[in-house]
């Protein structure tokens, strides 16, 4: 069984292509070999493909414990993939060595989602692009201040900040700085873990529109994790929809948004409450939580719509040209 | 005020936070009055004050609390004993906080804590008390409750623990719940199914429900009416229709419009200008004036203040469609 697509229609070479990835944590390894404990295995990515073209954004989307951070960790080197490949620009990245696996990380860039936690206490705005910009000899020597000064131009941080350290910045300067130093690097590709999560509305809007310029303005292929679908409705061309470690449907932003064919993709829209005055009265779109995935469809506990055949799990095949969906009984 | 006195008058509510680098203004008087069973959203972005004000009621607040006047079913809350205020909280007011572990205790088991609060607001014995708890899991939709009441907290994910939380809540029988993000650090479908129960129990029981939150969308399938807090004060009271539908406070036209939903595919997003505000440096008029585009030189000087009692009003010079 594979989850991949039958064949992408893409014509241009990828910028991005992971075919088949799975990740797997736990077993008996590291600390707990010492105290014989054996974790069960559990595979947080089963069986992932997807290709983003250069420019392009896309859309990873699922609730918690679907595998879509691991996902971007694993792109990045943060997870080390248990299966699977990752194609940048048609190169395989897990062939290369680990010499040549160095130039990777300045190619594909994260961002996170708590500024707090990615950014050094003690390093002010300058130090902690400076850093960066050193260790990877992005300019010369006596280059550095004037590079910093254009990163911070770029994510739009007034000079005058240049100084202060990140507890005396606000949620969404936080955001910038993480944002200006993995752009640092010249990426080509970049990684956004939920980007706007922790941040107020307004401030959502702001950042959310600098991502779409420098996106523009830089060319950069992006891959944008989030829970929120309303975000990513506004950021992606394609979204990829996960759940319990596996893709359930994929395809354009509008096609999926508009025309959901899993029923968890459905679940999800009719779930996210609407900007419409009206007091609910309905029951909950669905019962029961994730967690464990069942044998057959990961869904299937939890489906409205799952017969006997959902004990197997239904490959994702495609409903119409780059339209896929995982399901035996997909919405018309 | 048509006859019947309000469940819930809060007048001229400022709490203080008393800091290092000087004091601030958490909430600045704010002024509210709830009718039994009604249902009120809080809106407002971070620091806005709309926590600290539910912890205030409470008698929760860290900081200095001073109010004109505070009552809840027309007793005045600053007059009441220790042991009234106990009684208070529990039984006349329950709180569900965004994260279940502030209410529950990593180290004894689900059923010891509800068992615990069942006891010391009914006066039950261990074994009805212990039925009473599985009453109420059963009733907050915990699946098969009497086996599940043995297990620690730890053992239930995120969605089962914010309904044991409400459990607890509901053990005192209160006749209101404040609900302060409840269902923030939640997925989706699970919130949906936490705002379903929220919902349901508060029709049932004739309760009044505020509900704090950040998310405008929740707010509008949740509650009747609406107050918008920024920078610790209540900028704008509407039923919820009018809110969406016309907004008067510049503040409240800005977030609605900085929204996702509110722009087309493709389309730039509309942010509000500006940063939130400096609590510790609020200057002396509309705190919201240096981001906004209709501001005059008189929003500078004093800060507007709204009529708690109207049914829409907004604390703002030149509120949006002004002819209404």
């Amino acid at each position: 069984m594979t989850n991949s697509l039958s064949s992408p229609p893409v014509t241009a070479p990828a910028r991005l292509a992971v075919e088949r990835l799975t990740v797997e944590f736990g077993g008996g390894g590291g600390w707990r070999r010492l105290g014989g404990v054996r974790a069960p295995i559990v595979r947080a990515v089963d069986d992932v493909s997807f290709a983003i073209a250069p420019g392009e954004t896309l859309g990873l989307v699922g609730e918690s414990g679907s595998g879509k951070t691991t996902v971007g960790r694993a792109l990045v080197g943060l997870v080390r993939p248990t299966g699977g490949s990752l194609m940048l620009d048609g190169q395989d990245l897990s062939a290369i060595g680990r010499a040549g696996r160095r130039g990777v990380p300045r190619r594909i860039q994260m961002m996170f989602q708590d500024p707090y936690g990615s950014l050094n206490p003690r390093f002010s705005v300058r130090e902690t692009l400076a850093e960066v910009l050193r260790f990877h000899h992005i300019v010369p020597p006596d280059g550095v201040a004037a590079e910093v000064r254009r990163m911070m131009d770029l994510v739009g941080l007034p000079a005058s900040l240049a100084d202060r350290m990140p507890r005396h910045l606000s949620g969404g300067q936080r955001q910038r700085v993480g944002l200006a130093r993995a752009l640092a690097v010249r990426p080509s590709v970049l990684v956004l873990d939920e980007p706007v999560a922790a941040l107020d509305v307004s401030i959502q809007a702001q950042v959310l529109n600098l991502l779409q310029d420098l996106r523009d303005t830089l060319d950069l292929t992006m891959l944008f994790i989030a829970h929120e679908l309303g975000v990513v409705r506004y950021v992606s061309d394609k979204v990829a929809v996960m759940y319990l470690g596996a893709v359930m449907e994929t395809g354009s932003a509008a096609e999926v948004f508009t025309r959901p064919a899993h029923p968890y993709t459905r679940s999800l829209l009719d779930a996210m409450p609407h900007l419409i005055a009206d007091k609910r009265s309905r029951p909950p779109v669905l019962g029961g939580e994730g967690g464990e995935a069942a044998s057959g469809c990961r869904f299937r506990a939890r489906c409205p719509r799952a017969g006997d055949a959902c004990a197997v799990a239904p490959p994702l095949v495609e409903l119409s040209a780059g339209h896929g969906v995982a399901c035996h009984f997909p919405a018309a | 005020m048509n006859g019947a006195s309000p469940l819930l008058e809060i007048e001229d509510l400022s709490v203080v936070f008393h800091t290092r680098s000087g004091p601030v203004l958490a909430n600045d008087g704010v002024s509210l009055t709830l009718r039994a069973g009604e249902t009120l959203g809080i809106v407002g972005e971070s620091g806005s004050g709309k926590s600290v004000f539910c912890r205030a009621i409470l008698g929760l607040a860290k900081g200095e609390v001073r109010a004109r006047r505070m009552a809840f079913d027309g007793r005045d809350i600053a007059a009441m004993s220790r042991s009234e205020k106990q009684a208070l909280r529990g039984r006349g007011i329950a709180m569900v906080f965004q994260s279940p572990m502030s209410s529950l205790d990593p180290v004894w088991t689900i059923g010891d804590q509800l068992v615990e609060t069942v006891r010391h607001h009914k006066g039950l014995d261990r074994a009805g008390a212990r039925r009473a708890a599985i009453a109420l899991l059963d009733r907050v939709g915990i699946q098969s409750a009497a086996r599940r009441l043995d297990d620690y907290p730890h053992q239930w994910s995120g969605g089962m623990l914010q309904r044991a939380v409400i459990a607890l809540a509901l053990a005192g029988e209160p006749r209101l719940m404040l609900a302060d993000e409840p269902t923030t650090a939640l997925d989706v479908t699970i919130q949906d199914q936490i705002l379903a129960l929220l919902t349901e129990l508060q029709r049932e029981t004739g309760m009044a429900l505020v509900l704090v939150s950040h998310d405008l969308g929740v707010i509008a399938e949740t509650v009747d009416r609406v107050a918008v807090m920024y920078a610790g004060r209540i900028v704008e009271t509407a039923s919820v229709r009018h809110l969406f539908e016309r907004p008067a406070h510049p503040y409240t036209v800005g977030l609605l419009g900085s929204m996702v939903g509110a722009a087309g595919q493709g389309e730039r997003l509309r942010p509000i200008p500006g940063q939130p505000p400096d609590l510790h440096h609020l200057g002396t008029g509309c705190a919201f004036a240096p981001r906004c585009s209709r501001a005059g030189d008189d929003c500078h000087r004093a800060v507007p203040r709204i009529d708690p009692a109207a049914a829409h009003d907004a604390a703002c010079l030149f509120p949006m469609e002004a002819e209404r």
